[in-house]
Formats: C-alpha cells, structure tokens, sequence
C-alpha cells in the first residue's frame, strides 16, 4: 500500500515541475526536468554522482592538527553506485553525508527515470526505514 | 434561487468570516525571519563594549534594533566553538542532543587516527536544525554561508557555501612567494590547508625576462590546473634595478595594489574524477622587494556552480553582486607572517564585508526568502589573526608590547569590521516589515591567546605517548605502546592495553587509575613563567553530559578544559617542550564561556511580540532557538528557557 500511493504521487509528478510527498516513514521527492535530451539527462545524473563522491571521499579535518587531520567515512557507509540510482544512508533531516550509526536514520535511494517520448527527467529521492530497500519501489516506476 | 444566488448569499452571510480567516492566514504566511550570525563576533561589558558602541553612534543599525526590540549578551556552550555553537543556536539543545560535541569526533569502533564526524557537516546533527523546520513549516528558506548546513539539507530552498562541511568545488585562495628554502621548511605543513591540504601558500622560482626597456623577472604561477604568467618589473627608468610592479594579463600593480576579476578555469578534483570549473579571480601584490622577491596572492571566486543549491544561485550572485570574497585569509593562517600580511588582511576582509553587505540585500529583494540566515567568517578571522586581539585586550600578554598610537590604529580597524557588520544588519533592517523578526546574534566571542600547549608532549614526558620522528619532520606514533593520546579540541584518550586499531572505550581499576593519573599530571600541570595552570578541569567521560552538556558517545576519556590564555595543541617534538609561544593572538576553543565575557555574543531581536528591553543578565544560546520559536508559535522541546521578560 506505501509503495502505491507514493506511486501515484509520482504518476502525478508527470504534470508538475517538482513534488514532495510527506510521508513519516517514506518520504519521496520527485524532480521533473522537462525538455531535456538523454545526454544532458546523463550528465545531471553524472553531476550529481560526482558530487556525492566528492562528499564521501576522504577529506581534510575541521580544526586540524598534526595528529587529527584526515577525516574517513566508513565502508559501509559509502553510496554504492548503480547505472540509474544511488543507494546510501540520509540524516534525521533526509539529508546526505552520514557516515555513523547514530546519524544514519534512513536508507535513501537517489535515482533517475528518462522518459524519452517526453523528453523528460525525473529525478527521484526515496527514503525508507533502514531495514527495508527502496530499490523495489524504484524499480516499479515505468514511463506511462 | 439559483445555485449562484444562494452561494452569494451565504458569501454575504459570512463574510467577515472570510475576511478574519484571511487576515489570520496571511498573517501567520508573512511572519519572516532575518537572521544575523556573525561568526565570532564578541560582545562583552568590558572590553567589546558593541552596545556602548552602538549608543555612542558608530552602529546606527544595531542601535535601532536596541531601541525597537530587545537586546543583551548570550553565552556559547562548551567547546565554545563554531560548530557545537551553530548547531545549538539553531536546534535550540545542547550538544548531548544535538550530537556536534566538537569539529573532529571519534566515536567507537573507529581508529584513533581518523575523523570519524566532521562537526561543520550539516550530518553530523542528531535534531534537524532551525532551516529544517521552517522548510518543512512550508517557508522559503535561504542560508548564505552556514557552517553546519551543507551538504545542503534544504530541498527547495538555497543553500550558499556552507563552510567545510566537505561539499563543493572550494578554490581556496593562495599566496605565491618567492622560494626560499629557510622560510619553506619552517612553515612545513603551516603552509598547507588545514596542514594537509592543497598548498595556501607556493614556493616559486622566477627567471630574468628579456624587457628592453626595463628590468624585469618572469614567473608562471599555477595552482588548480591553471597557470598563469606574470612579470615582476622595474617600472623606473633611473639606471638602478629596484623591482616595484607586477604585470598580470593586462593589469599592473604595485605593492599593496588588487586587481580586477579575470576569468579563469580551475580543474575541481571530485573522488576520481575532474571536473573544469569556470570561475574568476583576483590578484593582491602583498610584497615587492626591489630585490624581486615578492609575495602575491591569488583570490579565487568563493562560489561557483558547484557551491550552491540550485546551482543557477551561484551566478546571479556573482553577476549581481559579483564575486565572492566570503572571508578573509584561511586555516591556518597565512596573513600572519609579515607586516604587510596585516594590511593585505584588512583590504580582503572588507572585501569580505562588503561583499556579504550586497549579497544580503541581494538575496532579500531576489529570492524573498521568509527565512534568511546569513554568517560571515571574517569577525572571527580577524580577531584571532596575530594582529588584533594581543594589542587591544588588556588581558592579553602581548598587550604593552605596543605603543598607545598603535593600538589605537588597532582598536579603531576593530571598530571599522563591527561597523561594517553594522551595515549588514542594515540591509536587512531596512527590508524588514511589521511581520519580520529581525535577529543579532554570534555563536562565540574570542579572547587572547598566549601561550600553546603540547599536551602530547606531556604524556610523552610521563611515558605514556610513545612517537619517533620521521625523515620529513612528523612524527611517527607508536600507537601499540601509546595509552594516552591528546586529539583536538579537548580530549584526552586512554586505553591501559594500548590505543592501536579500532578504538573502544576502556573499563576496570587499571582503566580507572591510569585516567586519576592521567588527570592529576593535568591538573597540575604548571607554566613555568607564569606558574598559572593551564588545565581548569578534566572531566570523565561519564560525567561530561551533567558538566558540560556534551554527549558520552562522541568525547575521549578526558574532557579538558583550559584557562583563557591558552590553548590546547597537538604537536609532539623530540625537544618534549610543552609551552610554545604562538604567532596568532586569539582564541576561543575549550573554554567555558560562562566565566569568561570575553567569549559571549550579542543577542538582539526585534519584530512582532517582542519588547523594548534590556536583557539583565545573560542569556544561554539555547533560549534564542527556544524564543524565536514560541514568537512563531511553535511549541517544541529544547535545553532553553522562552525569554517571556522581552516579550509583549
């Protein structure tokens, strides 16, 4: 049932230009990029994977010293990267970079759908409980 | 009666309903806030008298706000920090909630010898921030230059560079000087952003150019990916070579000159890839010698499309307001060295201000935001640079070191930033309505700093922190037979069996008597000069949260606090000295503001539901939260008190 009225929202979101569906336990942004080639569709995608990269990669301390000056985010809590959505952990505010048990609330799925007969991007941020995979309901979508 | 008639009717019937609902709706939808947090900006009854400032006329601004709404000094939690105090400014909690307990966080299961949270990172937060809410509150919101906001937590609203929060494309500004073997090697890693970084300061060569008519030395300086050709020159024909110009594309400029913007494009290294950046820069000749040798720095667009979200933000900004100098000189600080460096540090730093001062009244006429929340860096900057807080605070070891005329140009380029922070607030006091909360705050003052302390050097003499000295001059930790380790801002790690591997918290009686050691070396620690003590209190770790308001989880085994004056430091050296003198001559970290008014803020709020008062006694940062909220009408549970003595 969570999966069908996030569904429709996102259905909805084929006629709005950005949409977000407030659910407590399985918040969901849908962004829709109109007019847009696949390649310039890819390369938004290809952006945005850059800079999540850029946010889990190893980096320099905040007030750093001779000791503490490298900062690390755990293995497993490094985005793993799929052909058309990220997979990876969001904040108490749905928000990317959590890197600890303790701030890791969600499971979070960043995914991109091309619908080329409208020329159009959907870009889909879905949070769930940790223990469940928002891959299922992600893969669900079809261009209608 | 047609359909029509009889819904004119009811229309007319309840009208006045209509109308009441209206006003209410739109009253409650145009309540905005604009909110000030200059980072660093002391306020105090004595020293950084800003109200006293304020009714003597020099911060017309600030002076209204006083005379409209309600004002007085607020106190930062420990570690007195930026991050720990952003975060509870703006959750209305102390850090045992919120979870920011310092800049870099260890946390169990993790070594030692990295960073497990960064605190500027917005997730490194346990309780969604005051932005946060109001999003979700359907307000548009927008964040210029928030620690603790990026990578951005918004989803409709802008978020504008937030600092080190480790997303974005930063292209930090760097200085080019002459090479000179001495001076490099004893920089060493001081050189370097945050010591490992990218280079702040470059260390070049320059050959003789072949000018007919006049003498001149050809450089190339690159950094980011790009490289650029400029000419050091004789610009007087008087038969002496006496270097005293630069040439850059088509400007030339002389010591102490800037140059325009110059497009540029930089190489942004993202992971494993690289991205080109079109951006701009600026040139600062800080110092000619006739010999040649000189020192020139590169300032680099503090934002580009990578830096903001939405992206598009990022060159209305820099078309409109134009670009970004968003503070002065960087970590750690290359403007410190020469005495020049003071006045390049000035010109940028109001580069900074005014930059910030348009930007504001940009964002508000722009984007109208019914949330805006602004920081600029620069108060900070300034006063923990070398040049300022050791000559104008009286408690300041270096305070007579100077002459009266000169501390006077001191205090008067002090009062030159405040005003300019003035200017800022003006810009969005003008803009404010009836239905505005207007709000000054800071998140920590500062105060002298005089002496550092290598506290690794300390359990190094005690036999507890075993290194060697590599062949580059860093030191090599024998984290096997190490137990004691000092990590920054104010944490003492202890494990009896050893601190090498994933670190885990240490239980038992040797556990317990090595800490009462640990702590008593501590606390007994004294300056030799002086015979002050540095260490005010080490707390536990278990008792941190009814001390200190820090949580357990993300502290070392010690909490230790320091006496105004001195700051905690963690380098280790073979020569085992523990007292060094610093070239910096402000601080703030690990001190316990409440007995110290050299590290409070300013706290003023004008608007709908607020009073004119004076606040009597101060105030902690977490009432702000607290208050702001109850003016919204927000019921929420925080560490804070509602400030019912300043409201209608």
């Amino acid at each position: 049932m969570k999966y069908w009225s996030s569904l429709i929202l996102f259905l909805m979101a084929c006629s709005t230009p950005g949409l977000m569906y407030d659910h407590p336990d399985h918040p969901l942004t849908v962004e829709v990029t109109q007019e847009i080639s696949a390649e310039d569709a890819k390369e938004i995608q290809r952006q945005t994977i850059i800079g999540l990269q850029a946010v889990y990669a190893n980096e320099r301390s905040p007030y750093p010293g001779q000791i503490t000056n490298v900062q690390e985010c755990a293995t497993e809590f490094i985005p793993e990267y799929n052909e058309n959505h990220v997979l990876l952990y969001s904040t108490v505010s749905l928000g990317v970079g959590a890197c600890t048990e303790d701030t890791a609330i969600h499971r979070m799925l960043i995914g991109w759908r091309y619908c080329e007969s409208q020329e159009t991007l959907y870009t889909i941020q879905y949070h769930t409980p940790k223990d469940e995979n928002p891959v299922t309901f992600f893969e669900s979508m079809r261009c209608s | 009666m047609t359909g029509c008639a009889v819904c004119a009717n009811k229309i007319m019937k309840y009208w006045w309903i209509l109308v009441i609902l209206l006003i209410g709706c739109q009253q409650q939808q145009e309540t905005k806030v604009y909110w000030f947090v200059p980072d660093g900006m002391r306020a105090d009854p004595e020293v950084f008298t800003v109200f006293e400032w304020a009714e003597q006329g020099h911060l017309p601004n600030i002076k209204r706000m006083m005379d409209e709404g309600a004002y007085g000094y607020s106190i930062p939690t420990f570690p007195s920090h930026t991050p720990t105090n952003f975060a509870t400014l703006f959750t209305g909690v102390y850090p045992d909630k919120h979870g920011v307990a310092d800049g870099p966080m260890h946390v169990e299961g993790r070594p030692l010898n990295k960073v497990a949270v960064g605190g500027f990172s917005s997730a490194a937060k346990k309780v969604s921030p005051f932005w946060v809410t109001m999003e979700q509150e359907g307000k548009n919101v927008a964040l210029l230059s928030m620690p603790g906001s990026t990578p951005p937590e918004l989803n409709k609203g802008i978020t504008i560079r937030g600092r080190w929060g480790g997303w974005g494309a930063d292209f930090h500004a760097t200085i080019f000087q002459q090479e000179d073997n001495h001076t490099q090697y004893e920089r060493g890693r001081g050189s370097r952003l945050f010591f490992f970084g990218p280079p702040l300061t470059k260390y070049v060569n320059s050959t003789h150019a072949n000018w007919t008519t006049h003498e001149a030395q050809r450089t190339v300086l690159s950094q980011y990916g790009a490289s650029e050709e400029v000419y050091i020159f004789d610009s007087v024909d008087d038969q002496k070579t006496a270097y005293d110009s630069v040439a850059v594309r088509n400007n030339v400029l002389q010591e102490g000159e800037t140059s325009e913007w110059f497009p540029i494009t930089l190489e942004w290294k993202a992971g494993e890839s690289v991205i080109p950046v079109e951006t701009q820069f600026q040139v600062h000749v800080i110092k000619i010698d006739p010999s040649g040798w000189f020192r020139i720095r590169f300032f680099y667009n503090n934002i580009n499309e990578h830096l903001t979200q939405p992206a598009s933000v990022a060159g209305q900004l820099t078309q409109w307001v134009g670009p970004m100098v968003d503070f002065v000189d960087n970590f750690p600080p290359q403007l410190i060295f020469y005495p020049e460096d003071r006045q390049a540090f000035l010109d940028e730093a109001h580069q900074s201000l005014d930059w910030h001062r348009k930007a504001a009244g940009y964002m508000l006429d722009a984007y109208d935001p019914d949330v805006f929340i602004h920081d600029i860096y620069t108060p900070n900057q300034m006063l923990t640079s070398r040049w300022w807080m050791g000559h104008v605070d009286p408690s300041a070891a270096s305070y007579a070191t100077i002459k009266a005329e000169e501390r006077e140009e001191r205090w008067e380029e002090v009062l030159a930033m405040y005003k300019k922070l003035d200017a800022i607030v003006g810009e969005m006091y003008k803009r404010a309505d009836d239905n505005t909360i207007l709000i000054l705050s800071s998140d920590h003052g500062a105060v002298p700093l005089d002496k550092w302390v290598r506290l690794n050097n300390l359990f190094a003499q005690k036999g507890w922190l075993h290194f060697t000295v590599g062949e580059d001059g860093e030191p090599i930790i024998d984290w096997e037979k190490s137990k004691v380790i000092y990590l920054k801002m104010a944490h003492v790690y202890i494990h009896p069996d050893g601190l090498a591997g994933n670190w885990t918290r240490a239980s038992g009686p040797e556990y317990r008597k090595l800490r009462e050691e640990v702590r008593q070396a501590l606390i007994s620690l004294e300056d030799p000069f002086t015979k002050d003590r540095p260490v005010i209190a080490a707390y536990d770790w278990e008792k941190v949260p009814q001390y200190l308001s820090l949580p357990t989880d993300r502290v070392g085994d010690l909490v230790v606090v320091n006496e105004a004056g001195y700051g905690w430091n963690e380098e280790m050296s073979l020569d085992r000295k523990i007292f060094t003198a610093p070239l910096k001559s402000g601080y703030k970290q690990a001190i316990i503001a409440h007995f110290e008014p050299g590290m409070w803020t300013p706290f003023v709020i004008m608007g709908p539901g607020i009073k004119h008062a004076k606040l009597e006694k101060p105030i902690n940062h977490v009432d702000q939260y607290t208050t702001i909220m109850a003016l919204l009408n927000k019921t929420v549970a925080t560490d804070g008190r509602v400030l019912h003595e300043i409201l209608e």
